[in-house]
């Protein structure tokens, strides 16, 4: 047994370096058997789920819980308790049989944690088969945002995180690729609640991140696990009398970049450029005039705070915290609030039975940005003259120079009481008994409750039309119920055979039922503006129309998973889960959701012994099948649309309609993606390097697409069908090395990944998007990336009349090549060969999937200084700059680009020349960018103030530190951001009213008493 | 231990007996169609909803109505200012090709408004109310033939469809040709006379519903097309004697929105501005696009100098047809500062010209806007219907009954007055076919003027007076790419033609 430890210790996960201390507790002697239950901690006082708790010479054996408790028989009611957790040193306690026991397994090691939490379970890293990668506290944190799902950018390899600028928006996370044409953002699982988004949690509450990527580990969730999952752990109460935590951050955003837009001189400039006019005789004495993107943005201010209060004693531990969360946007009038409160408890009602709740509470503001101009806001900014000032001399908004072209300040200041309210409680009550030691059952009923409400009064303005005129005052009053509750039956049974088998197997029953419904009503002409008279009842008679919708869904699963390890060497894994859901058609109403993973621990093989200086070596595969089922409900049905807006008028008057205008589809089912992923984890150099590579090949089967019906002649809408597959591999790979000289500490974690998507079938259609106004054409088509750009390429730019004449020559049937093609026009290929250009020569012209995506991580410490600094970089997306060649009217502002477009004078460039709708305006090569880019994303230094100080008044710790976020992007790209967060795949990389993301700066203190 | 046991049975419960009700979740706030068509009077609606696509949006309001049935003609052209009028003028230049998006519009709202027709047709059959059913399936079968007209007219060759598909086979289906089409078209506008009641069987209340009359309108027009002269003299000739219809006393006011069913309008539009519904009963395409740019509405298209210059001299029409340089509308104040602000409209660089049928004063212009003014297209009015009695009796040698027809259109041009009385506008004597031919086209030139019916008639004048319509294009007005083989008719929408695969094959000439 000795031996067998010590070798264990030889063979411990790289990034983990625990050593243990032992604690011997003199005893006395009993004669019998007895359980000794007790806590495993951390030297932190954090609890330690997933050690082997073993007694020496005997069979059998247990593993920490969750909340890092154990429970173990001891045969001869005395013996020597063995406490192993991988990556870590052994530790030995002698046991009188006494307890509960209190463990504690320091560590000194930075990185990765030794215990993972997986679906209904943890696991030790060194046990694991799947694809796991794990974020803890401490990096949560660091990061400005509302959302903790933005910490995740740059940090796991295979998740690809754009983050969205507006405030209280959610960033659109990407785990390998995009498996499917809907929505492919991940499942999240707050302990045990599925979420659709964590918006309303506090990053302080969270413990820790996994994000699920193999089939292995996402094949419990079934049906909802192919784009990812992403488990959210909240922090639980220890041990311990109260600990007081508070945190607290003050900054202010900025915008990090400037889209490079013609001042006043400039832009009379380009207006006699493109008139051909000398309208503005001396352009330079115009000087800078109105920069509306001063005008428009701010330096949003940024608060953070948080205050936790946590502790515990032998039957019940606590952790109940509050906090507040504010953020300015860099728009002006444009802000988000969240005030949060949790309550972590957990109470031993017997020595078999615990009960415990999460419950959280959130309410949260998002302001802002809803006139009903908004969406035209981001593209008017960069359009509008700068020769308008925002106001007139009367102090009204003055119109943009075209109909086209609103007045950014004023759409942002009209949108300014847009509120979207959100109150929502998560929680979850369970129970868990232990039957026989290591038979345990658990239940949990959970319940998720929102309620949304989105109020909006827009006074009467009239500023231009037709796009920025409100003729009568509106009330826009939308309130949204969504109540989900969930209850989880669970049995689990963990077992040690012998040294050599090890055992544990979980089985469950689950039940899902959601209910949704919207009221929403708007009126017009209310009787005052007065604030406090808002409500519908304002407005006059048939000044009202309401309207209302509901759903109601509902999900039944049953689950199964078996891990078995072989002599710590040979490590399986089974899973299995059927889904039944009320949104796939009666013809399909369950899904079988298998997987399998093996793992090797190569480097716990007696040949390896020899190479010493291979600290853990293992190799792992895994393949399975899991679902997404994120389609509307009652597809299976064909139904009838009442829709106002066509109503019939006879006599003056409308009445109301009905009619069938979409199929159904009684088949309808989940989409299947099927993966393999191929995995090696290698740690050297006595553990300060460690290397983990995986090789993804995912597939999505029967993916739910509306596809156009062929033909198009049927005047029906076509509803989903399981009718598609796309396909994403690639590699990830995440390299870590930890060291220290002397007091000097430090860190570099390098981390990458790439994926190529590819269509495999979309029923031989070819499914097109757009986004609204921008002018970007997106292709999903076999063979092609989904999404791609699609529109002509560009080929040079015509030099002179007689180049045109020679192409002109082409064709033999006398066509123009490119009809009213001018000296400094773009010159368009010909695709298609036949010497003109026509819609068929438009082709692919670009893909806005990024190559790869990198990032690093440098921490340092020394002595009472911590530093870390994260650097991602994004290669190889493409991006559609929308507003760069927007020019179907001469009356717009342009990017200074445009001073250097072609004359025939200046013919060295790469710009045309500049006119109003030329076929220069054609969506082509020309608009789209490099949108490949580096940035620092986190920068923080830190300093701990010395304990003498602070222990004099009574505090234990306290640290003060400066944080920067995404204070500088590193790119070629001309717009604002190169980080453009479309959540649509058929939208992806259109930069068209993208709320451009902003850096913060911030200052504050974590304190601990 | 105990508790277990009830725990494990609550679970087994739930998981087993009850699961299959568990999972059955009966939609909430939809209607699934077996439903909603139980109820017989519901056919109705869905009735309603064919009514309520005739003038929603660009379909036939906007982009796509001026592109495929006026910007072959001479009477509009785009501002050239303005990306739509650019594309717009696309169609005039005869450069557009098979992916032109408008053209694409074009065929999904037709073919979408075909389903609502079928959507009917294929219930009533099933329903016990005959006389309901009657009644609805003629008033889908006439706007099925409309469509089907249309599409005739714009694609030469096209799917046909008399029925919601029943399965996915029959969702790829290849062209139709002009026989068969014309086929269902003319028995459905059978179906709709012999089922439809006529105007003031309707009632008050039902205006806006087209009716027996209306149905023998398009079917005249149809036959027209069809060169069946005896055929569209006939059922121009029932309209005639129903006495349901006239001409409405004023031409000025005949397109004021205060006279949406007057007695000439056989098929109103259904645009009425509502400042709820921000979708189609919002800005009016129809004038959204016209106006004076700067002043009111986009300016998107203007009517053409052709147009003017197209008018007999000292004809009313024209005054009331288009608002010039230096007129006034009522109540405007012209934005511009070196414009006199008594109604004057200060017209852009590009135009001297606006369309008036679509200008009121601005009392009529709802919430102060000139694009939510409650202007409709007459889809088919009384005019048309004489012309059309006109140009078939006179094709059938009957000069005679032609030219009284013919005057009734010019007495009410001149006010209600005889050419002796006004002095302008001289009776037509002339009895040669060739000559009274040409005065009947260039009176439905005029008299129908901007409203939609320019294109259709001029490729149809190519086919009964060869070498009318490319004469006119190519000599007259220089529009040198114009071939009458291929621009006669609109190519299908390329994404059709590469989604189908093979089934649905593009047009000769356009291949």
């Amino acid at each position: 047994m000795k031996k067998s430890l010590f070798l264990y210790l030889q063979a411990c996960c790289p990034a983990l370096l625990f050593f243990l201390c032992v604690l011997l507790i003199p005893g006395k002697d009993y004669a019998q058997e007895k359980t000794v239950t007790g806590i495993v901690k951390d030297s932190s006082g954090n609890p330690l789920p997933g050690v082997r708790v073993t007694v020496k010479n005997a069979k059998g054996g247990t593993i920490t819980s969750a909340e890092g408790k154990f429970s173990i028989v001891v045969p001869d009611s005395k013996g020597v308790l063995v406490f192993n957790m991988m990556g870590s040193a052994t530790q030995e306690l002698f046991t009188d049989g006494s307890g509960p026991l209190s463990v504690t397994l320091r560590s000194e090691a930075v990185g990765l944690q030794d215990v993972v939490v997986v679906g209904y379970g943890v696991q030790r890293r060194s046990d694991l088969t799947g694809a796991v990668t794990s974020l803890k506290a401490a990096d949560i944190t660091k990061i400005s945002g509302s959302n903790a799902a933005e910490a995740l950018q740059g940090k796991a390899p295979g998740v690809q995180i754009l983050n969205v600028g507006q405030p209280g928006n959610a960033p659109v996370v990407r785990i390998r690729g995009i498996g499917t044409n809907g929505d492919p953002n991940p499942l999240y699982v707050v302990d045990g609640m599925f979420v659709n988004d964590i918006q309303y949690l506090n990053s302080h509450d969270i413990a820790s991140m996994e994000i699920l990527k193999d089939a292995s580990a996402t094949a419990i969730y079934g049906s909802r696990g192919a784009n990812g999952v992403i488990l959210v752990t909240t922090k639980k109460g220890k041990n311990g009398k109260p600990v007081f935590n508070f945190s607290g951050s003050e900054g202010f955003q900025f915008l990090t970049r400037r889209y490079k837009v013609a001042d006043a001189s400039q832009y009379a400039t380009l207006q006699n450029m493109i008139t051909g006019t000398s309208t503005y005789p001396d352009p330079a004495s115009l000087g800078k005039g109105t920069n509306w993107l001063d005008e428009s943005t701010q330096k949003g201010w940024v608060r953070d705070y948080q205050l936790s209060i946590a502790g515990g004693s032998e039957n019940v531990s606590y952790n109940i915290s509050g906090g507040y969360f504010k953020q300015q946007g860099v728009m002006k009038f444009t802000d988000y609030d969240r005030f949060t409160l949790r309550a972590n408890n957990e109470y031993r009602l017997s020595k078999r039975l615990k009960i415990g709740h999460n419950l959280s509470m959130s309410n949260s503001n998002i302001t802002g940005v809803g006139s009903s101009a908004g969406a035209r806001v981001f593209n008017a900014l960069v359009r509008v003259s700068p020769l308008i000032k925002v106001y007139d001399d009367n102090g009204n908004f003055n119109p943009g120079q075209d109909p086209d072209i609103i007045n950014p300040y004023a759409a942002l200041y009209y949108g300014k009481d847009a509120n979207n309210n959100s109150l929502r409680f998560v929680g979850n009550g369970w129970l868990n008994y232990e039957i026989i030691p290591g038979l345990a059952f658990r239940s949990s009923y959970g319940i998720d409750y929102a309620y949304d409400r989105y109020h909006y009064f827009e006074p009467a303005y009239t500023i231009s039309s037709p796009n920025q005129i409100h003729a009568n005052n509106s009330l826009t009053e939308n309130h949204v119920n969504n109540k989900t509750w969930l209850w989880e039956n669970t049995l689990s049974y963990d077992k040690q055979i012998g040294n050599d088998h090890h055992l544990n197997l979980l089985a469950g029953i689950t039940a899902q039922d959601g209910y949704y419904n919207k009221l929403e009503g708007v009126g017009q002409n209310l009787a005052f503006d007065y604030p406090d008279y808002q409500y519908l009842g304002a407005a006059p008679a048939g000044g009202v129309s309401v309207t209302s919708q509901a759903y109601s869904e509902s999900m039944l699963s049953y689950l199964f998973r078996a891990n078995y390890s072989f002599k710590d060497k040979y490590l399986f894994t089974g899973t299995f889960r059927a889904d039944g859901s009320s949104k796939f058609g009666p013809n399909n109403r369950y899904g079988y959701f298998p997987s399998v993973a093996v793992g090797w621990r190569v480097s716990e093989e007696d040949f390896m012994r020899k190479l010493s200086w291979v600290d853990n070596l293992k190799l792992r595969a895994s393949w399975g099948q899991v679902g997404n089922n994120k389609i509307n409900n009652y597809i299976a049905y064909s139904s009838v649309i009442q829709d106002p807006v066509y109503n019939a008028l006879f006599n003056g008057v409308y009445y109301s309609n009905g009619t069938v205008v979409s199929t159904a589809n009684p088949n309808i089912k989940w989409e299947r993606t099927e993966q393999t992923d191929l995995g090696i984890e290698f740690a050297t150099l006595k553990k300060r390097l460690s290397i983990e590579f995986d090789y993804f090949n995912r597939v999505t089967k029967d993916l739910l697409l509306i596809i156009p019906i062929p033909g198009g002649s049927t005047g029906i809408t076509p509803t989903y069908s399981n009718i598609g597959s796309i396909r994403n591999r690639g590699f990830e790979f995440l390299v870590n090395w930890n060291d220290h000289i002397g007091d000097f500490s430090y860190g570099v974690t390098f981390s990458g990944s790439t994926y190529k998507n590819t269509v495999l079938n979309f029923g031989n259609q070819i499914i097109t998007g757009s986004q609204w106004m921008s002018g970007s054409v997106h292709r999903g088509e076999k063979g092609q990336p989904i999404g791609y750009f699609y529109g002509y390429k560009v080929a040079g730019i015509f030099q002179s009349d007689a180049q045109i004449a020679e192409y002109n020559n082409k064709n033999d049937q006398g066509k123009p090549y490119q009809a009213n093609a001018k000296p400094g026009d773009l010159i368009y290929a010909d695709i298609d060969g036949d010497g003109y250009i026509t819609g068929n020569d438009q082709t692919n012209i670009g893909s806005p999937h990024p190559k790869f995506i990198g990032g690093l991580t440098l921490t340092a410490a020394y002595k009472n200084f911590d530093f870390a600094i994260d650097i991602m970089g994004s290669f190889g997306a493409k991006i559609w700059n929308s507003a760069r060649n927007q020019i179907n009217s001469a009356n717009t502002n342009l990017h200074v680009d445009w001073l250097n477009a072609w004359t025939p004078t200046n013919t060295n460039t790469d710009m045309p020349r500049l006119a109003a709708n030329t076929s220069n305006s054609w969506g082509s090569s020309f608009n789209v960018q490099d949108g490949s880019y580096g940035k620092i994303r986190n920068v923080e230094l830190g300093y701990h103030l010395s304990s003498e100080l602070l222990n004099r008044i009574r505090i234990s710790n306290l640290r003060l530190y400066i944080n920067l976020t995404n204070p500088l992007y590193i790119t070629k790209y001309k717009g604002f951001s190169p980080e453009v967060a479309n959540v649509s795949p058929l939208e992806m990389g259109t930069d068209f009213s993208t709320y451009p993301v902003s850096g913060t700066a911030r200052i504050g203190a974590n304190l601990t008493f | 231990m105990s508790n277990l046991k009830y725990i494990f049975l609550a679970a087994c419960l739930l998981s087993f007996n009850s699961c299959k009700k568990f999972l059955e979740k009966t939609p909430q706030g939809v209607v699934s169609d077996d439903q909603f068509f139980a109820d017989e009077k519901n056919v109705d609606l869905a009735v309603n909803r064919i009514y309520g696509t005739l003038s929603w949006r660009e379909y036939t309001i906007g982009r796509q109505f001026f592109s495929t049935h006026e910007m072959g003609g001479e009477d509009f052209i785009g501002s050239s200012n303005n990306g739509i009028g650019t594309t717009l003028n696309l169609f005039q230049s005869f450069t557009y090709d098979a992916s032109q998006g408008f053209l694409q519009q074009y065929w999904d709202r037709t073919y979408a408004n075909l389903n609502f027709c079928n959507q009917v047709t294929d219930r009533t059959a099933a329903m016990k109310n005959r006389e309901l059913a009657e009644k609805s399936e003629a008033q889908a079968k006439f706007f099925r033939a409309y469509y089907h007209f249309e599409l005739v007219n714009v694609f030469g060759q096209a799917p046909l469809r008399d029925h919601v598909p029943t399965s996915p086979e029959e969702y790829d289906i290849p062209k139709s040709n002009e026989e068969a089409l014309y086929a269902l078209i003319i028995s459905d506008l059978e179906y709709a006379i012999a089922h439809l009641p006529t105007k003031s069987q309707w009632g008050t209340a039902d205006n806006g519903r087209i009716t027996k009359g209306t149905a023998q309108g398009l079917l005249a027009k149809v036959y027209l097309f069809r060169q069946d002269y005896a055929k569209a003299q006939q059922y121009a000739n029932d309209v005639m004697t129903s006495g349901e219809y006239s001409l409405f006393n004023d031409y000025r006011l005949l397109f004021s929105p205060s006279n949406l069913y007057s007695s000439e309008n056989m098929m109103p539009g259904g645009y009425e501005f509502t400042s709820t519904i921000w979708s189609g009963r919002w800005y009016n395409p129809y004038l959204q696009y016209q106006g004076v740019s700067g002043e009111f509405g986009d300016g998107v298209l203007y009517p053409a100098q052709a147009l003017v210059d197209s008018y007999e001299a000292g004809d009313p029409r024209k005054e009331a047809t288009i608002l010039f340089k230096g007129e006034t509308v009522e109540g405007w104040t012209s934005k511009d500062a070196s414009t006199p602000k008594d109604g004057t409209v200060h017209f852009p660089s590009n135009t001297n010209i606006a369309n008036k049928k679509v200008t009121w004063p601005k009392s009529y212009w709802n919430n102060g806007e000139y694009s939510f003014q409650d202007v409709n297209p007459m889809f088919l009015r009384y005019a048309d219907v004489l012309l059309i009695y006109a140009e078939a009796s006179n094709e059938l040698g009957q000069a005679g009954n032609a030219l009284p027809v013919l005057e009734q259109i010019r007495y009410r041009a001149r006010g209600n007055k005889s050419y002796a009385a006004a002095g302008v506008l001289p009776e037509i004597t002339t009895t040669d076919k060739v000559q009274l031919r040409e005065k009947i086209w260039h009176e439905r030139h005029i008299e129908l003027a901007l409203e939609g019916h320019r294109w259709f008639d001029l490729v149809r004048y190519e086919k009964v007076s060869p070498g009318y319509t490319v004469n006119l294009l190519k000599n007259v007005y220089q529009r040198t790419a114009f071939d009458y083989n291929r621009h006669s008719k609109f190519p299908i929408p390329l994404a059709m033609i590469t989604s189908s695969q093979g089934i649905l094959t593009q047009n000769d000439a356009w291949k």
